[in-house]
């Protein structure tokens, strides 16, 4: 367990090099002994389904706290916006198992490690990550054939 | 489920009972069968007629089993699948045109190259020329705008809590028309508890862009956004042959001459327009400026300018819409994928109807309870005064309209049955009755029929978390029975041993 607390410490600190995968059966208690108290839960749409999730603070590497969605109190996915990562995902990631388009927006893509169980969508105009994503380990292919492959957002101009 | 005001609600539908964790029909099955009792005072549809039940034997039953369950046992409810029939070979065709459209018929010739690729004749000349026809046209663009931005950045921010209340009059709305219909939806305990614990919450599912703790502006994405969609940029890129998303050239061209360029010269100008000329919304939730930049200005103690009391009720109106993608049973998003006519043309024609049956009620003034939740109220718990109609939008499908168009196609294709048949689609996952088999194909024409005065359920599970099977009374709920009928109907099969796919007979009343 002292592995999986250290690697979420290294994942809310922008180190994604340390990342090995979301262990199964990670509990919100347990994420909380290495990222803190956890929010009331609340339940949102994530890649077209229903989930549950609670968040933890905010760090400087992940500026709008961490959301962990959760599976019955089992944590299946984490969510940074915006991280500040402190190396180029590329450069601590190095080659993804797969690229594609990203639903954020049409001048991002996704790049999936799916061994690491990371999944980082990124502009193409400033190589700045826009959303990273942490899951199991699993093929790329199943990664983005599951709800991390539906992941949308729609930009509605108001004037 | 909750309806909005019972009282004054435009015919607040009878809402049925959440789904029982079993149901012990066979055990009971044979003194049950000649129950014709109402349900005096519940909000259960009244029983048919039919079948007899002494009161002495419903009182020793409702002593013995307690009152929900034996109402649950024999009182039939309404039929949510009324009508509805497995898609016949002629309606299968039609429904396949509607869900799979034809891609638009090439019109021949070969496509138009960049002037500007390496190789084309002049194409240093042309690069330049785009780039600087492209950057005027952005430039333009945003100058047109930076008026507009800059009034908003000054004006003052709403409160973000102040567009809950839209979102709980939006969920009401919804579960008022939908609630039999998703309470009686097999789902599996996951799904049940994240739904318990939805609501729109301010930080949560509604974000303020102007709070850097809920967003952070992408002065590049915007700047590509209006490379993408403004018309002069387009047209600039159309005399160019340009595509940026068919080659590594092309697009490294526009990133690095044209948007980078952009950016550093006008990054904040770029902020200002991603914060607040966009809203922004994903299933579920949105992102919003509450920024209020108006002529009518609040008078302290009054009533919110009508610019501010429109926003509510055009919040509220969007919510409509991201809360139903909420309900959407997980058999229906397994079969679509990412079909944009089944996942936001049948949200989007679930929305019409609510909004349909809503708006005509708001504009009236007609629901003071709807009002006070999505305009709030006054210091002494009133509704502010000096409502107008126009504070309410219009219906407006916008970008959905031609998904919203194929999704009620589909219904139509269906007959008088079609309603109930895209409702148990889309919330309870029965897309068999719309005719698409859970790879999203087309199904096949149906072999066999129903005997006499029968007609066939299959048997659905939620796919999801390990599975659910729909249960014997959920089954008989979407099917207006009692699941003694329904066991009568279905001698000698066990109803607490069903399996996805089953088919059974479900009595079929006058």
């Amino acid at each position: 367990m002292s592995d999986v607390l250290a690697e979420l410490q290294a994942l809310a600190g922008g180190d994604l090099a340390a990342w090995t995968g979301l262990p199964a059966g990670l509990t919100v208690d347990d994420a909380a002994r290495a990222l803190g108290p956890a929010s009331a839960e609340a339940s949102a749409m994530i890649g077209w389904q229903l989930s549950s999730f609670v968040t933890f603070a905010a760090t400087p590497a992940a500026p709008h706290g961490i959301r962990a969605w959760t599976r019955l109190h089992d944590v299946w996915l984490l969510e940074i916006q915006d991280p500040e990562l402190r190396a180029p995902a590329a450069e601590q990631l190095g080659t993804p198992d797969a690229t594609d388009r990203s639903g954020l927006g049409g001048s991002y893509r996704q790049d999936v490690y799916g061994a690491r169980g990371l999944v980082v969508h990124v502009s193409n105009i400033t190589d700045a990550v826009r959303r990273l994503y942490a899951i199991a380990p699993a093929p790329a292919a199943e990664i983005l054939d599951g709800p991390l492959g539906r992941i949308e957002e729609r930009r509605v101009p108001r004037v | 489920v909750g309806d909005f005001d019972r009282d004054e609600g435009p015919g607040a539908p009878v809402l049925a009972e959440p789904a029982p964790a079993s149901a012990a029909a066979p055990a009971l099955a044979p003194a049950l069968l000649t129950f014709a009792g109402g349900a005096a005072g519940s909000r259960l549809a009244p029983a048919r007629a039919g079948s007899r039940l002494a009161p002495a034997q419903v009182l020793r039953l409702q002593r013995a089993a307690g009152n929900r369950a034996v109402t649950k046992l024999i009182v039939a409810r309404d039929d949510q699948h009324k009508d509805t029939h497995l898609p016949t070979a002629d309606e299968l065709a039609k429904i396949n045109v509607q869900v799979n459209p034809t891609a638009p018929t090439a019109k021949g010739g070969v496509e138009k190259q960049w002037d500007g690729a390496s190789g084309q004749p002049d194409f240093n000349n042309q690069r330049a020329a785009l780039k600087a026809e492209l950057s005027e046209a952005l430039k333009n663009h945003l100058d047109g705008k930076l008026p507009w931005l800059k009034k908003q950045e000054a004006a003052p921010k709403l409160p973000l809590a102040n567009f809950e209340g839209p979102g709980r009059a939006a969920k009401r709305a919804v579960d008022a028309r939908y609630g039999a219909y998703t309470s009686a939806a097999a789902l599996t305990a996951p799904v049940v508890h994240d739904r318990s614990v939805f609501a729109f919450k301010a930080g949560v599912h509604l974000k303020d862009r102007a709070n850097p703790a809920h967003f952070t502006p992408d002065p590049a994405d915007v700047a590509d956004w209006m490379a993408q969609t403004d018309v002069f940029a387009r047209e600039a890129q159309k005399r160019h042959g340009f595509n940026k998303d068919r080659s590594a050239d092309e697009q490294t061209f526009l990133n690095d001459q044209v948007i980078k360029p952009f950016v550093a010269a006008r990054k904040h100008d770029l902020e200002l327009y991603d914060i607040y000329g966009f809203a922004q919304s994903s299933p579920g939730q949105i992102w919003i400026s509450t920024a209020l930049a108006s002529k009518g200005a609040a008078v302290a103690g009054g009533p919110p300018p009508p610019a501010e009391r429109w926003l509510y009720w055009s919040t509220w109106e969007t919510l409509v819409h991201e809360y139903i993608h909420t309900l959407e049973h997980p058999a229906f998003i397994a079969m679509r994928g990412g079909n944009r006519i089944l996942f936001e043309g049948f949200c989007e024609m679930f929305t019409e109807e609510v909004l349909l049956e809503w708006i005509p009620i708001a504009k009236g003034d007609k629901n003071a309870a709807l009002r006070g939740e999505v305009e709030g109220k006054d210091g002494s718990g009133n509704l502010w005064p000096n409502f107008e109609e126009k504070m309410v939008p219009a219906y407006n499908p916008g970008e959905y309209a031609d998904y919203v168009k194929r999704a009620k196609e589909i219904r139509n294709i269906l007959g008088s049955g079609g309603e109930n048949a895209v409702r148990a689609a889309f919330f309870q996952g029965h897309i068999e009755l719309i005719g698409l088999r859970s790879t999203g194909k087309i199904a096949s024409a149906p072999t066999t029929s129903a005997p006499s005065g029968m007609r066939f359920h299959q048997v659905v599970s939620d796919p999801s978390n390990g599975g659910k099977i729909e249960t014997a009374d959920q089954i008989a709920t979407q099917n207006g029975v009692s699941v003694v009928e329904l066991q009568s109907a279905n001698p000698g099969v066990d109803l607490n041993a069903l399996k996805a796919g089953d088919n059974v007979l479900i009595p079929v009343k006058p």
